[in-house]
């Protein structure tokens, strides 16, 4: 395991927590106001479909991006609106939409690019790679932390900027307060339905930048189910983060990290399938840990 | 009436959305009657579905939810795999044994988020999310590890010996009947016995059965692994009855097809059989319409995903009215 100690190492598992990041962004904000969402993984999906098609289309990452970013906000406005206006329950909203999410995207697929797995026809524009002056001086940091894809950083910066809003402003109080009880939070005069509908349309927005990421930063492609599960390894990880964002940005990074780990593991012939199922494995016993000693406190 | 809607809403998104929509719906809705081999095949396809839908309506009647039936499923047909190919091949007793295999496997899918929910409080939605993954790719690293045939050229199990397939009724798997029985026993169970009523009760108004002393920690447990025994039987009985070897490398939709299922049946187990046999006709419309058309099978999940939408929405007709106007 020499990989570990070197800086490249740390770039490439920033790199693939990045979609992680805004994953868990986009669950901890929904969590916050006492909302469970898990339309995430949709959500990516959908985003990462549209950012390919539309930047293939017109030729601009720039469009892809905002064509991935509509497409999830819409599908989180349907969200808001099932939810808050017809009362369903939020997890079969979400499963819904994950369903949704998968057969849509791979019909559409079939319709522009002609293909039922990946979009070999149609290559997204990749947003593009960001090399900061001041960071490009420093030795190993700049190995590490520059030149990498602009919403990488974006990422970086929403995660104290997130932190700040729900925590120090006005409006990240009343999230809070819907959260804790809504009840408590509608005598106190706070307009409970609209706070919602506004998470729920800030987690939409998030993800998108998660699914975009994919396919249009990671790879230049887009692939059926190509988000594998990170909505749903988010949800975990913000279970066991709670609202502190900080440690669930860490726990993606571990994820990150071991992902790339796995990448290595598979060269030294550990099965696919082996490998696959690692962060599986470690989102169930961070779950199992978490939940035990939270119980163990509640007592 | 949600029901038609739902279903004249996915309808007329397909219309749109697939190509030559005259052709491909015709496939679609009468494609399964069109032939004897298509019409069994319909049948096929419902059977599994009775079982997840069973296996979700269960748990959803307690409050509580199951997303997990997908791994649930697929352990429980590797488990039947594993029986099939290593258990000595006496007759009946080997059938019985494969089958006892699968559904303890599935039960110990299930009832893995049970404890965790149980004993820990954690989220019965999340762990099981995660156990369909960790399903997934054991299953696929048992086959191709164990039990892969490399004559076959492609990823497949060996074929079942003789003695651990389940016999046909005019070329239908015989796991209906095993289907249908289960939907009466859990009726029965549900409505007519104290744990039934007890667990309704927790479904209802959970604060009130814990302070009228049911132990409902025990019944999160217990129903999770029941609701996994039967999703674990839909595996066994897929692999023993209808292929006679195991056969998927992702997720074969059986799980979340189950929950369009329950929804469909209002969550009562006695109408299972039925909400099953129309989701069931409208998978294998779509898989018909996948072969002539080349649109993809994925459509499936359009439907269900509307099915689920509209069904767990509360829709007051008046109220839309207003809306609308």
């Amino acid at each position: 395991m020499v990989i570990i100690t070197r800086p490249d190492f740390f770039y490439l598992a920033l790199r693939s927590s990045t979609s992680l990041f805004f994953a868990v962004l986009a669950v901890y904000v929904c969590d916050v106001s006492g909302i469970v969402n898990i339309a995430v993984e949709g959500m990516m999906l959908m985003s990462a479909f549209w950012g390919m098609a539309v930047s293939t289309w017109t030729n601009s990452s720039f469009l892809g991006a905002l064509g991935g970013i509509l497409s999830s906000v819409m599908l989180s406005a349907l969200f808001a609106a099932l939810y808050l206006r017809l009362k369903a329950n939020p997890i079969m909203i979400g499963l819904s939409m994950n369903l949704f999410s998968a057969g849509f995207t791979v019909l559409l697929l079939n319709a522009f690019a002609g293909s039922k797995g990946t979009s070999i026809s149609m290559k997204s524009k990749v947003l593009p790679n960001l090399d900061i002056p001041v960071l490009k001086d420093i030795p190993i940091l700049s190995d590490v932390l520059n030149n990498h894809n602009v919403l990488t950083y974006i990422a970086l910066v929403l995660i104290p900027l997130m932190y700040f809003t729900v925590e120090k402003t006005k409006w990240g109080l009343r999230m809070r307060a819907v959260g804790e009880s809504e009840e408590m939070a509608r005598n106190l005069g706070v307009d409970v339905g609209r706070i919602k509908t506004l998470a729920i349309l800030l987690s939409g927005f998030l993800s998108a930048l998660g699914g975009v990421f994919l396919s249009m930063g990671y790879v230049s492609w887009f692939s059926k189910n190509m988000t594998g599960g990170r909505g749903f390894i988010a949800l975990a990880i913000q279970a066991f983060g709670g609202r502190s964002i900080y440690l669930s940005s860490l726990l993606a990074f571990l994820f990150g990290m071991t992902e790339i780990l796995s990448y290595n593991l598979q060269v030294f012939g550990f099965s696919v399938e082996a490998v696959k199922m690692i962060p599986f494995v470690l989102t169930m016993l961070l779950l199992v840990i978490f939940s035990k000693i939270k119980s163990q406190n509640s007592l | 009436m949600s029901v038609v809607l739902a279903f004249s809403l996915s309808f007329l998104m397909l219309f749109f959305l697939v190509e030559e929509p005259t052709i491909s719906l015709k496939w679609m809705i009468l494609g399964p009657f069109s032939r004897l081999s298509r019409f069994v095949e319909m049948i096929e396809q419902t059977i599994p579905l009775i079982f997840t839908g069973l296996a979700v309506s269960i748990v959803f009647q307690t409050g509580l939810f199951n997303i997990g039936a997908e791994g649930q499923f697929l352990v429980g047909a590797i488990g039947a795999t594993t029986g099939a190919l290593c258990f000595p091949q006496i007759p009946v007793i080997h059938t019985l044994l494969t089958i006892t295999l699968g559904v303890i496997f599935g039960a110990v899918w299930g009832g893995i988020p049970g404890i965790l929910k149980a004993r820990w409080n954690a989220s019965e939605v999340v762990s099981s999310l995660m156990m369909n993954y960790i399903g997934l790719y054991l299953s696929l690293l048992l086959l191709k590890n164990f039990f892969m045939d490399h004559q076959a050229g492609y990823v497949v199990s060996y074929e079942f010996p003789k003695t651990a397939i389940l016999p046909k009724i005019f070329g239908i798997n015989s796991g209906i009947i095993l289907g249908v029985t289960f939907s009466l026993l859990l009726w029965f169970f549900l409505w007519k016995t104290r744990y039934g009523y007890e667990m309704r009760v927790i479904g209802k108004n959970r604060a009130f059965a814990m302070y009228s002393g049911i132990r409902v920690k025990k019944y999160m447990f217990w129903i999770q692994v029941l609701s996994g025994a039967v999703a674990g039987t839909a595996g066994a009985v897929e692999v023993m009855g209808t292929y006679g070897r195991f056969l998927w490398q992702e997720m074969p939709g059986y799980g979340f097809g189950g929950i369009a299922v329950s929804i469909l049946a209002s969550n009562n187990p006695i109408w299972i059989p039925i909400s099953a046999s129309i989701m069931g006709f409208l998978k294998t419309g779509t898989m018909i319409m996948a072969r002539k058309t080349g649109a993809p099978s994925e459509t499936i999940f359009i439907l269900q995903s509307v099915v689920i939408a509209f069904l767990s929405s509360r829709i007051e007709f008046g109220r839309v009215k207003r809306w609308l106007s």
